[in-house]
C-alpha cells in the first residue's frame, strides 16, 4: 500500500489524469465524428498501441530490440481462438486473460536470449523467432470453430468462424470495448513503469554493473519485462480476434515487426503517448496516405499500382528523421505541451495555462465530433502544429518573448491549416511534414554549435588558467 | 576484517593481480598505486564482478567467493564506480528509491540517507546536477539498508580540489554511522592520506606496500614505483 500511495504522489500521477482525460475525450468523440470505415481502422490501431506500447517499453527500459512481437501477438490471437471453441461458456474477457498468459510462457521462452544477448545479435534472434511464427502460421492457420486442436475444417466441411460476442454486433460497441480493455492494459504497463520495476529497469538500461552493486537482480528484473509485455501483447493478439472471431496469417509476418519497431522510434518509445502515436501510424497512416495520393494523378501514373508501397518510404523519411534529429520520437517533441499541461493542474490556477489545457484536451475532440470532418482535421492539424512549435521554437529562439513564440506557433499553423483546406489534404501533410522537419534539422543544428561554443569557453579557460 | 589471501587473476597472458595477500581492518583504508597497478580489479574481485584465478576472499570468516555480485551487494558489500552510475532517466529521489528497494530498505531510510550525504532538492532530474551532487547521489545509493563493506573507486574524481576535501569528513562521518570496512582507491594522495589510516599500494599486480601512511608513503619501493627508478643511481 505504502509503494501504491508513493507512487501515487509522484510526479507520474497527473500525467495518468491528463492521459485518461484526453483519452476519454477522444474515445468519446470519435465514433461521433467518423465513419463505419474509419472506426474499424481506428479501432485496430488501438490494439496495436498495446502492442506498441510494449515494443516501446523493452527498447526504452531496458534496451532489448524485440522485433517478434508482432508474432506473439499471433500466438495470443491463435491461442484465444482456441480457447474460445474449447471454452464457449466462459466469458471472452477472461479467455483474453488466460489467452494473455500462455503468450506470457511463451514469450518469456523465446525472450531468454535476450538475458545473455543484446543489441544487434539479440534483434535478429527476435526476427528469426518472428520468421519462424510466420512459417507456422502459414502452415498450419489459424483456428476456426471447428474440431480438432488446430480447428481446421475436415474435408467437405466449411470453416466455422467463432461466435463473436454481442458488444462486438456493432462497430461503436466494439469501439468502446476495445479502448476499454486497451486502458486496462497500457494502465497495468503504467504501473509497471512508475513503480519499483520501471526504476529497476532503468537502472539496468543506464549500466548494468550500476543496478547490480544496488542489489538488482538483472535477470528476474529482464524476465518480469518479459512476461509483463507478453501478456499485454498476447491480449492484444486475442483482441485482435474478437471482431470477426478469426485471423489470417498474413497479418503476422515477420517484416511487420520490424516496421512497428519502426514506428514506435518515430512515435516515441520512451512514453505511452508515444505508442499511442506509434499504432495510429502504424495502421490507420497506409490506409490514410493510399486514400490522399489515390487523388494525385501524377503520382498514380509515375507509380501504377505500386503507389501502395509509397508508406514504406514515408516511414524511412521519419524514421531517419527521429533517429537524426528527435531521439525521443513525436512524443519527445510534445513534452513541452505536456508540461503545460502538468502545471495547469496546480493550484493557484494559471489561467493562461488553463485555457491551453482547454484547448488542447477539449477543442479537437469536439471540433472533430461538431464540424464536418474535413474542415476539423484542417483545425485539429493547426492547433497541434501550433502547440507543437511552441517548445521547439523557444529553444531556438530563447530571447523572444513566451508570447511572441505562441503567436508564431499559431500563425504557423492557420497557414498549415488554411493550406490544407485550399490546396487539400497532401498539400497540408507536406507542409506540416516540411515545418517539423526543418525546425528539427535546425534544433540539431544549434546544439551543435552550442556544444562547439562550451568547448572553445572551456579551451579558452584552461589557456588563460595556464 | 576483509580479509584477501594469494588472490591471483589472469586476463589472457597477463596477472592483474599476482598472489596478492591483504587484510583490511574496519575503518578507512586506501588502495593505491599507479595506473594499470591493479586497483580496480582488485575492488572488481571483492565486488564480484571479476572471478579470480585463484585465492580466498573471506570476511570475518565467511566465504565472499560464494556469492554473487547481486547477493555480495544484498548481503551489504557495497561499491561505487569511476564512472557514477546513477540514472539519468530517473529523479534524485528515484535514484535513492531504487536503491532502497533492492537493498531492503524503507523510503523513510531513504530520506534520512539524502539528509545524511546532504541533498536536497530530490526531485530534480539527475541531469541537472552538479557532479559533486552525482557523486553524494551515488554514495548515498551505496549506504542503504545494512551496509558492512564500503568499497570506493575514485570517489572524488571530476572535482575541484575544495569540494573533494568536503569529501573525507563524510566518508569518515558514515564509517563510523555504520561501523564500515572501507576500501578507498583514488589517485589524489592528499586526498587518500586526509582520510584513510592505512594505506597499501599495489604495482603491476602485486601489493609492494601496506601500512600507515607516513611510513608507506617514505618507503622507497613506492617511490619507486610512482617516479621510476633512474638508472644512474
Amino acid at each position: 500500500m505504502k509503494g501504491l500511495k508513493v507512487m501515487w504522489e509522484s510526479r507520474a500521477k497527473s500525467g495518468l489524469t491528463i492521459g485518461l482525460l484526453a483519452g476519454g475525450l477522444w474515445a468519446l468523440a470519435i465514433p461521433m465524428a467518423v465513419d463505419d470505415y474509419w472506426l474499424r481502422l481506428l479501432t485496430t490501431s488501438v490494439i496495436y498501441v498495446v502492442v506498441a506500447a510494449g515494443v516501446g517499453l523493452l527498447f526504452s527500459r531496458l534496451g532489448i530490440v524485440s522485433l517478434n512481437q508482432i508474432a506473439l501477438m499471433g500466438v495470443g490471437g491463435w491461442i484465444f481462438l482456441r480457447l474460445s471453441y474449447w471454452l464457449d461458456a466462459v466469458p471472452s474477457m477472461l479467455i483474453m486473460c488466460l489467452a494473455g498468459l500462455a503468450t506470457m510462457g511463451i514469450g518469456v521462452l523465446i525472450g531468454l536470449p535476450s538475458l545473455r544477448l543484446s543489441g544487434l545479435s539479440l534483434a535478429v534472434v527476435t526476427l528469426m523467432f518472428a520468421a519462424f511464427a510466420e512459417i507456422v502460421f502459414t502452415s498450419i492457420g489459424f483456428p476456426t470453430g471447428n474440431n480438432g486442436w488446430r480447428g481446421e475444417p475436415a474435408p467437405g466441411e466449411t470453416s466455422v468462424p467463432i461466435p463473436s460476442p454481442a458488444f462486438a454486433e456493432s462497430n461503436t460497441g466494439l469501439w468502446f470495448y476495445v479502448v476499454i480493455t486497451t486502458t486496462v492494459m497500457l494502465l497495468l504497463l503504467w504501473v509497471f513503469l512508475t513503480g519499483r520495476w520501471g526504476r529497476a529497469w532503468a537502472a539496468i538500461k543506464q549500466s548494468e554493473p550500476g543496478a547490480v552493486s544496488i542489489g538488482i537482480h538483472v535477470t528476474s528484473s529482464k524476465v518480469t519485462a518479459l512476461a509483463v509485455v507478453s501478456f499485454t501483447t498476447g491480449v492484444s493478439g486475442a483482441l485482435l480476434a474478437v471482431p470477426t472471431g478469426s485471423l489470417v496469417s498474413q497479418s503476422f509476418s515477420a517484416i511487420s515487426s520490424v516496421i512497428l519497431f519502426a514506428v514506435v522510434l518515430i512515435g516515441g518509445a520512451f512514453s505511452l503517448v508515444g505508442a499511442v502515436l506509434a499504432g495510429l501510424l502504424f495502421v490507420a497512416l497506409p490506409p490514410a496516405l493510399e486514400a490522399l495520393v489515390a487523388r494525385i494523378p501524377v503520382v498514380l501514373e509515375l507509380l501504377g499500382p505500386t503507389f501502395t508501397n509509397l508508406i514504406y518510404v514515408a516511414f524511412g523519411i521519419g524514421l531517419i528523421q527521429s533517429l537524426i534529429a528527435s531521439p525521443r520520437g513525436i512524443a519527445g517533441d510534445l513534452a513541452g505541451v505536456g508540461v503545460r499541461l502538468r502545471r495547469a493542474q496546480r493550484w493557484p490556477l494559471d489561467p493562461s495555462d488553463a485555457v491551453f489545457a482547454f484547448i488542447v484536451l477539449v477543442v479537437p475532440p469536439l471540433s472533430l465530433a461538431l464540424l464536418d470532418l474535413s474542415l476539423a482535421v484542417y483545425v485539429v492539424a493547426a492547433i497541434w502544429i501550433s502547440l507543437w512549435l511552441v517548445h521547439p521554437l523557444r529553444t531556438l529562439w530563447p530571447s523572444r518573448s513566451p508570447r511572441g513564440i505562441a503567436l508564431i506557433g499559431i500563425a504557423v499553423g492557420l497557414l498549415i491549416g488554411a493550406l490544407g483546406f485550399l490546396a487539400g489534404p497532401w498539400v497540408c501533410l507536406l507542409a506540416a511534414l516540411l515545418v517539423v522537419v526543418s525546425v528539427n534539422f535546425l534544433r540539431k543544428r544549434l546544439a551543435r554549435r552550442l556544444v562547439k561554443m562550451d568547448e572553445e569557453l572551456a579551451s579558452e579557460g584552461i589557456h588563460a588558467q595556464l | 576484517m576483509l580479509n584477501c589471501k594469494d588472490v591471483v587473476v589472469k586476463f589472457g597472458g597477463v596477472r592483474g593481480l599476482d598472489g596478492v595477500s591483504l587484510t583490511f581492518e574496519r575503518g578507512i583504508s586506501g588502495l593505491v598505486g599507479p595506473n594499470g597497478a591493479g586497483k580496480t580489479t582488485m575492488l572488481n574481485v571483492l565486488s564480484g564482478f571479476v572471478s579470480p584465478s585463484s585465492g580466498r576472499v573471506e570476511f570475518d570468516g565467511l566465504d565472499l567467493l560464494s556469492m554473487n555480485p547481486t547477493g555480495r551487494a544484498r548481503w551489504g558489500l557495497r561499491r561505487t564506480f569511476q564512472q557514477e552510475q546513477s540514472v539519468d532517466s530517473l529523479t534524485v529521489w528515484e535514484n535513492l528509491l531504487v536503491a532502497a528497494e533492492n537493498l531492503g530498505s524503507r523510503p523513510a531510510d531513504a530520506r534520512q540517507i539524502a539528509d545524511l550525504v546532504g541533498l536536497t532538492e530530490l526531485d530534480r532530474p539527475v541531469p541537472l546536477l552538479s557532479m559533486l551532487e552525482r557523486r553524494l547521489l551515488e554514495l548515498g545509493r551505496t549506504i542503504m539498508g545494512r551496509p558492512r563493506i564500503l568499497l570506493l573507486d575514485e570517489p572524488v574524481a571530476g572535482l575541484p580540489e575544495a569540494e573533494s576535501l568536503m569529501f573525507a569528513p563524510l566518508i569518515e562521518r558514515i564509517c563510523e554511522e555504520f561501523s564500515l570496512t572501507v576500501v578507498l582507491v583514488d589517485h589524489d594522495m592528499d586526498f587518500v592520506t586526509r582520510a584513510c589510516s592505512n594505506i597499501a599500494v599495489l604495482d603491476f599486480g602485486r601489493l609492494i606496500a601496506y601500512g600507515d601512511c607516513v611510513s608507506v608513503l617514505s618507503d622507497p619501493a613506492v617511490e619507486a614505483a610512482y617516479l621510476g627508478v633512474s638508472n644512474e643511481s
